[in-house]
C-alpha cells in the first residue's frame, strides 16, 4: 500500500471495516460512543499508522488494537461519566503504583500522578478547546503501559529541567567555568584508525544489537532489566551481549589489521581497557549528552 | 560477560544524540512486543542512540514478577520424609491418656471463669503512652460474657453464614452452644496453647486482600478507587488460642469463602521459649461465576487450613479462646469461646480492614489507608500505629516471625520492619 490518497482511501476502507466488527465488542456504546464516532477512532489510528504499510498488515495492524481501551479512552475524552467511572476503577490504583515506582518517593510520586491526572482530564487547557490527553492514547499497546509511558516520560523531562537549572545554579556560585560540550579531540594515527574501524563496524550492527551495548555498557542496566524490555530471559540477554562483544572485537580487529596495523598494534589497540578508567570516560561521556546549557 | 573496549564504548556514547522521540504509544507497544518489525527496528535504532527515550523505557517497565517469597525456617523442615508434626502427635497421645481427667474437669471451670471475666496477664506490657492514638475498647464488652450472650441467634450476625472461619484453639473441643453458626463447613487452623508465661508461641498468619467488587458509584467512594483489577479477595476467621495445657490436635476442614482467594498463609512463629505451633492453610480459587470486564467478582473460594499443635505441661492459668475474622465490609469481629461474633470495639471509624495477625496477646489489624492498629490485650483495647510514608493503599500483609519482628506491606508496594514489637517501624525501599 503506497502513500497518497489511494492508500488513504485504502486505509479508511479497512478501518470503516474493522470499526464495524468492534464496535460491539469494544462497548463503544457503553462509553457513549456511537458507531461513527468509533469509526473516526479507528480511522486516526489507521491514518497515522498505515502509511507505508501494505493492506494486509494495515488490517492486522487495527485488528490487533486495544479497542476496548480505545473506546474507553474515548469515551473518558467525550466526558462520559461511565466511561471515567470504570477508568478510575481499573486505572487509579495502578496509576498511582507506577508513578511511586517511577520517582522512588511518595512525594513526588503522588505529584507526578496528580499532575498527568490534570492532563488526562484536560484540566490544564481551559475553554473550549479542552482536550483530554487521553486522545494521545491509540490503543498500540496496553492503556496500562501508555499509562506508564507518558508518566516516566513526564517525570525525565522534569528532572532534565531540574538538573539544568541546579546545575547552573550550583557552578555560578562556585565560579565554576561552564565547559564546553563539545566531543573530544579528533583522534589521530592509530587512533583515528580504530576510531573508524569502531565506527564502521557499530554501523554494521542491527539495530537491536545496539540497543543491548548502550544499554547494558552505558546505562548499566542489569540484564534482569534488559530482559524485562525485551521479553526473553536473562540468560538470553547474556548470552546475545557475550556473542555480541566477541564478534565486535573480531570485526574491529579485522578492520584495523585491514587497514594496515599489525596483529599484534590491533590488538593492544583494542585491550587499553581499564575497567576503572572506563567507568569514569563513561561518566564523562554520558555528561557530554546532556542538552547544552542556555546561558 | 565479555569487556568492550573503551574505544568502542566512547564511540556508542559520542553517537548519542537528540532527535524526534517515538511517542508512548510506540514505546510502549515495542516494549510490550505489539510493534511491526519495522516499527521496532526504528525504535531500536532510535534507543540505541537517546538516552531519554531508554530510561523512559526502563522506568516504564511493568514491575519484574515477584520472586516467590522464601520458605519459613519452620516450613524447610518439610523436606523431611515424615510431616513434623508426627512426632509431636505422638507425645500428644501419650499426655492425652495422662492428663485427660484432669483437664475436662478444670477446663470447665476455668472456662466459665475466663468467660465472666479476663484477667490480663502479668507479663503482658501495658501499651506505651507515648503511642499517638489509643482506641480503648469497653472494658467489659470483650471480656464478659454471660452464658445467655453466647446462646445468641446467630442469624444476628447474618453474615457469619456467608464467611470461612478459621479458628485456632489448642484446647481439645467442647460441645458447643446453640448459637454456633450453621454454616456447614468451617476451616480450622489449631494454633499452640500459652505457655505458663503466657507468651503465646503460636501465631496465625492470615492474608486478606481486597475484594474485587462490581463497579462502584461515582468516584467520590473511595471504596471504588481503592478496588484494585488483580486483587484477589479472601476472607478467613483467625482464631487465637489460649487454651493451656490442651493435648494437640490436628484437624483440617474445608470451608466456604466469599470471595476469590489469592493467597491464606498461616504460619506459626516460634517465641524465646519452645517452639510450638505450626499452621499452614492451603487454597484454591474457583473460576469466577460472573467475569465482567471490571475483573473477577466474587467467587467462592475453598479454603482448607491444617495446623498442628506442640505439646505442653498443664498450665496453671488458661484465657479463652478467641477466634478473629473480618467480614466482607472489612469489619473486625471477634468470638470468644466459640460463642457469637462481635464487632471488635475501640478500632477506629471509616476504616475498611484487610488483614488480622495473632502473635501470642498481640492482635495487629491492617485496613484501608494504610492504617495499622494493635492490641496488646487480646483486643481489649487498640492503638493506632503510625507507618512512616503512609499514603492510601489498604495494608494487604502483615507478618512477624516472632512478637519483635515483623514486616507490613501495603497495596501499592510499600513495606515497613520492626524489630521492636511494633513500637517503631522503618520503611524500605521499594
Amino acid at each position: 500500500m503506497n502513500d497518497g490518497p489511494q492508500a488513504e482511501t485504502i486505509a479508511a476502507a479497512r478501518a470503516r471495516s474493522v470499526a464495524t466488527r468492534t464496535y460491539a465488542s469494544s462497548h463503544a456504546a457503553e462509553y457513549g460512543l456511537s458507531a461513527s464516532d468509533w469509526e473516526q477512532a479507528i480511522t486516526a489510528v489507521a491514518a497515522k499508522y498505515c502509511s507505508g504499510m501494505t493492506e494486509a498488515e494495515c488490517s492486522a495492524l487495527l485488528e490487533n488494537l486495544r479497542h476496548e481501551e480505545l473506546a474507553l479512552t474515548r469515551g473518558c475524552a467525550a466526558g462520559n461519566e461511565n466511561a471515567w467511572e470504570v477508568f478510575l476503577t481499573r486505572f487509579r490504583a495502578p496509576l498511582y503504583s507506577a508513578a511511586y515506582g517511577i520517582t522512588r518517593n511518595d512525594a513526588d510520586g503522588r505529584e507526578l500522578a496528580d499532575s498527568l491526572y490534570a492532563d488526562l482530564f484536560g484540566i490544564k487547557d481551559a475553554g473550549a478547546d479542552r482536550r483530554s490527553k487521553l486522545l494521545y492514547y491509540m490503543g498500540r499497546g496496553s492503556l496500562e503501559g501508555w499509562l506508564r509511558t507518558v508518566l516516566a516520560q513526564e517525570w525525565i523531562t522534569r528532572k532534565r529541567r531540574t538538573q539544568r537549572e541546579v546545575s547552573l545554579d550550583e557552578q555560578a556560585e562556585a565560579g565554576k567555568q561552564f565547559e564546553s560540550t563539545a566531543s573530544a579531540a579528533a583522534p589521530t594515527g592509530t587512533n583515528s584508525a580504530l576510531g573508524a574501524a569502531v565506527s564502521a563496524a557499530l554501523a554494521a550492527l542491527a539495530p537491536e544489537e545496539r540497543f543491548l551495548l548502550v544499554a547494558y555498557f552505558l546505562d548499566g542496566r542489569t540484564l534482569a532489566q534488559i530482559a524485562l524490555v525485551q521479553r526473553v530471559h536473562e540468560s538470553t540477554v547474556s548470552r546475545k551481549l557475550d556473542r555480541l562483544t566477541a564478534a565486535l572485537r573480531k570485526e574491529i580487529r579485522k578492520r584495523l589489521i585491514a587497514n594496515g596495523l599489525s596483529p599484534g598494534a590491533a590488538d593492544e589497540a583494542l585491550e587499553e581497557v581499564d575497567v576503572r578508567d572506563l567507568e569514569v570516560k563513561v561518566r564523562e561521556n554520558l555528561k557530554q549528552e546532556s542538552p547544552p546549557s542556555a546561558f | 560477560m565479555n569487556e568492550l573496549p573503551k574505544s568502542v564504548r566512547d564511540e556508542l556514547a559520542r553517537q548519542q544524540r537528540s532527535e524526534e522521540h517515538p511517542d508512548a504509544n510506540l514505546l510502549s507497544a515495542y516494549s510490550e512486543g505489539n510493534a511491526t518489525p519495522a516499527e521496532r527496528a526504528n525504535v531500536e535504532a532510535h534507543l540505541a542512540v537517546c538516552t531519554d527515550c531508554r530510561e523512559t523505557l526502563f522506568l516504564a517497565a511493568p514491575p519484574a514478577p515477584v520472586a516467590e517469597m522464601p520458605r519459613p525456617a519452620a516450613a524447610q523442615q518439610r523436606s523431611r520424609w515424615f510431616p513434623v508434626w508426627v512426632p509431636w502427635a505422638a507425645a500428644a497421645a501419650m499426655i492425652v491418656g495422662v492428663g485427660t481427667l484432669t483437664y475436662t474437669s478444670r477446663h470447665h471451670e476455668a472456662s466459665k471463669l475466663a468467660r465472666m471475666s479476663e484477667q490480663p496477664s502479668p507479663t503482658a506490657p501495658k501499651a506505651e503512652s507515648s503511642e499517638p492514638a489509643q482506641y480503648a475498647a469497653p472494658s467489659e464488652s470483650n471480656s464478659k460474657r454471660s452464658p445467655a450472650e453466647t446462646e445468641r441467634n446467630a442469624d444476628s450476625k447474618s453474615l457469619r453464614g456467608d464467611e470461612a472461619a478459621v479458628e485456632s484453639s489448642g484446647g481439645p473441643s467442647k460441645p458447643q452452644q446453640a448459637s454456633a453458626p450453621s454454616t456447614p463447613r468451617h476451616v480450622y487452623a489449631r494454633g499452640g496453647p500459652t505457655n505458663q508465661a503466657q507468651n503465646s508461641q503460636s501465631t496465625l498468619n492470615s492474608q486478606i486482600a481486597q475484594s474485587q467488587v462490581a463497579p462502584a458509584p461515582p468516584p467520590a467512594s473511595n471504596e471504588a478507587v481503592e478496588v484494585q483489577s488483580n486483587a484477589g479477595v479472601t476472607q478467613t476467621d483467625v482464631a487465637q488460642n489460649a487454651a493451656s495445657g490442651a493435648p494437640a490436635k490436628q484437624e483440617k476442614k474445608d470451608a466456604a469463602a466469599l470471595d476469590t482467594l489469592t493467597e491464606n498463609r498461616v504460619s506459626a512463629a516460634g517465641s524465646q521459649a519452645t517452639p510450638t505451633a505450626r499452621a499452614s492453610a492451603e487454597l484454591k480459587s474457583v473460576p469466577p461465576q460472573t467475569p465482567s470486564r471490571y475483573g473477577a467478582q466474587s467467587t467462592a473460594v475453598e479454603v482448607t487450613a491444617e495446623s498442628t499443635a506442640s505439646l505442653q505441661k498443664a498450665k496453671p492459668a488458661k484465657e479463652p479462646s478467641m477466634r478473629w475474622r473480618i467480614t466482607r465490609d472489612g469489619v473486625v469481629e471477634q468470638s470468644v469461646e466459640r460463642g457469637a461474633w462481635t464487632r471488635v470495639e475501640g478500632l477506629p471509624d471509616g476504616v475498611r480492614f484487610t488483614v488480622v495477625q495473632i502473635v501470642a496477646r498481640d492482635v495487629w489489624a491492617g485496613g484501608s489507608g494504610d492504617l495499622l492498629a494493635v492490641s496488646h490485650d487480646r483486643g481489649a483495647t487498640w492503638q493506632a500505629v503510625q507507618l512512616p510514608g503512609a499514603g492510601s493503599g489498604n495494608i494487604a500483609k502483615i507478618e512477624f516471625r516472632d512478637q519483635q519482628h515483623g514486616t507490613v506491606r501495603d497495596s501499592e508496594g510499600r513495606s515497613w520492619v520492626t524489630s521492636d514489637r511494633g513500637s517503631t517501624w522503618q520503611q524500605q525501599p521499594r
